[in-house]
């Protein structure tokens, strides 16, 4: 089975040595338009020089609540728009509705923009896809924290599907592997870094059952 | 052999089981009716997960009193809905003269999946009909005596030539008041020829719609997603024989904003099992008193818990509330990448 090093650490700090994915835990909830730009290639700048690939803070562009895959090389491999918004969002922000996945030399990744991880549709499609991992980036008003929102969705994505998933959030991160086991974390501590094995996405009988289930009583949804 | 075992099981049941011996077997238990259907408010649900002891039984009154010891427990405890796990059926199989041996050589086909599959269909044929009649009949008079709703869990059936793996639920006057196909078969029961269902089809009951499902749906959120599209504030589903993750449900109840039902097991080590899960009850994590979705969870034979359903289907959680019905279309409905 393959497995992926992956470590949390705050923005801009050095990435432990041995890390091959870095991800920012970002304690704003995003970087505004304004600021993107700089942002992103101050990131372009890091990944190259640690040599990692890095998912950066969540940042606003065209109007949308983004994340973005960045390569050892700089090169941008993956940017996925939110699908889902916090309803302290609606209004500002459009909503993306296509799931985008690219494949790395640790599998196929996708992306899941702040709480798209609590959505299992999805998680969902992204294991149609083939996804073996999942990174998720999600703010959360320290008011609205407690444990078991932050763990409900990597493990439930993780158990249900097969997939690996590295949960980020501005109060703590976890690790899950795909078998919904909790590989490291909860932890608001960082860096918080350990090997995760990578999944392979649950069976096909099952994601077809579901598709037809959805499609059956299609209209009924849509109400 | 196999064969004709179950030829002389099947003829010996025709003539010890039929539907009045079921209905006597829990008319002799002398039940009271229950008050608990009386009053309903939907901010004070009383259910009942069942956590059920897989056994052989040799007599049909034994098999009624057993069932009966948990729904007076469940109906003590205030419950005005009980419900037990999947395949709590079959266990009326185990009253067939001959039954160890069939299952001895259902056991020796282990892993042989094209023989076992078919010595499986074989045995359905033959005993279907018994097992249906005997447990139907027993839960529908225990629904009728005690004056509450039951979901008695399932049963395998041979419909139109096709194996299904059938629910029920029965209305506190004893009558059917819903019944679903299993929608998503585990692994193991689609290689023995099981065929999903195509369609929800909650149960009606006087708490609200029920939909009914198993334990390989616990780790599916569609089932619970269309459920609650068609208004279900409460869903059955937990530990299976049949294989599934029972505490996925816990993640269920928060996704689709409803009450979650998981029956549990023990027992089975007559079947060659060791079943060991807690019956529990779940909600969306911000309408528990403790915030992580566990209503209630316990190494019990009943577990009793009242529920507030309004506060249930009303969570509003900004962090899980939105919805986007366009990436449902373009990613199930218009699929890519799904397999038909």
């Amino acid at each position: 089975m393959k497995a992926v090093t992956v470590s949390v650490v705050g923005s801009f700090a050095p990435p432990p040595e041995g890390a091959e994915l870095v991800l920012f835990s970002d304690t704003k909830n995003y970087v505004a338009q304004y600021d993107s730009e700089k942002m992103l290639a101050k990131a372009v700048r890091y990944a190259k020089h640690y040599g990692v690939y890095l998912v950066p803070d969540r940042f606003v562009t065209e109007d949308s609540l983004c994340l973005c895959l960045i390569g050892p090389d700089g090169s941008p491999l993956l940017g996925q728009k939110a699908i889902h918004l916090n309803l302290d969002y609606r209004g500002f922000f459009r909503r993306e509705s296509r799931l985008e996945t690219a494949v790395t030399p640790f599998g196929r990744v996708a992306l899941l923009v702040d709480v798209d991880i609590n959505f299992p549709q999805v998680i969902r499609a992204a294991a149609a896809e083939g996804v073996q991992l999942i990174v998720s980036s999600q703010f959360i008003q320290l008011f609205d924290f407690f444990d078991a929102r932050i763990e409900y969705g990597p493990i439930a994505a993780a158990k249900s599907n097969a997939i690996s998933v590295a949960a980020v959030t501005s109060a703590g991160s976890v690790l899950v592997g795909p078998d919904g086991g909790v590989i490291a974390g909860f932890s608001e501590d960082l860096p918080l870094t350990a090997k995760i094995p990578i999944g392979s996405p649950s069976g096909w009988e099952d994601v077809g059952a579901g598709g037809r289930l959805l499609r059956t009583h299609g209209m009924l949804i849509r109400d | 052999m196999l064969k004709a075992k179950l030829k002389a099981s099947a003829f010996a049941m025709s003539y010890l089981s039929n539907a009045e011996r079921a209905r006597g077997a829990v008319t002799k238990l002398m039940v009271a009716p229950s008050k608990n259907l009386s009053f309903i408010s939907p901010m004070g649900v009383k259910l009942c997960a069942v956590r059920l002891e897989a056994k052989p039984y040799r007599k049909l009154g034994d098999f009624a009193a057993d069932m009966n010891r948990y729904v007076a427990e469940a109906v003590s405890a205030g419950a005005q809905l009980v419900a037990f796990p999947e395949l709590t059926g079959m266990l009326a199989m185990t009253l067939m003269p001959g039954f160890s041996s069939v299952l001895g050589d259902l056991r020796n086909l282990e892993r042989d999946w094209e023989n076992l599959s078919e010595a499986f269909r074989m045995t359905l044929e033959a005993v279907h009909g018994f097992v249906g009649e005997l447990y139907l009949n027993t839960f529908s008079q225990l629904a009728q005596a005690h004056r509450v709703v039951i979901a008695a869990g399932s049963a395998y059936t041979i419909e139109s030539g096709r194996i299904h793996h059938r629910h029920y639920l029965f209305s506190e006057n004893g009558e059917l008041a819903g019944t679903q196909v299993k929608l998503f078969p585990s692994p193991a029961e689609r290689r023995l020829g099981v065929t999903e269902g195509e369609r929800l089809t909650p149960a009606e009951t006087k708490l609200g719609r029920v939909a009914l499902l198993g334990g390989w749906e616990t780790a599916q959120f569609e089932p619970f997603y269309v459920a609650a599209a068609m208004g279900c504030p409460i869903a059955v589903a937990g530990a299976s024989p049949a294989g599934g993750d029972p505490p996925l449900a816990r993640y269920r109840a928060q996704e689709a904003r409803m009450a979650v039902i998981c029956p549990g097991l023990s027992g089975g080590g007559a079947f060659g099992w060791d079943f060991q899960f807690e019956p529990a009850i779940y909600a969306p994590l911000a309408a528990t008193r403790t915030r992580d979705g566990v209503v209630a969870a316990a190494d019990v034979d009943t577990l009793t818990a009242r529920v507030d359903l309004g506060k249930i289907t009303g969570q509003f959680d900004i962090y899980s509330a939105d919805k986007n019905f366009e990436f449902i279309k373009n990613s199930f409905l218009e699929p890519v990448g799904v397999s038909d």
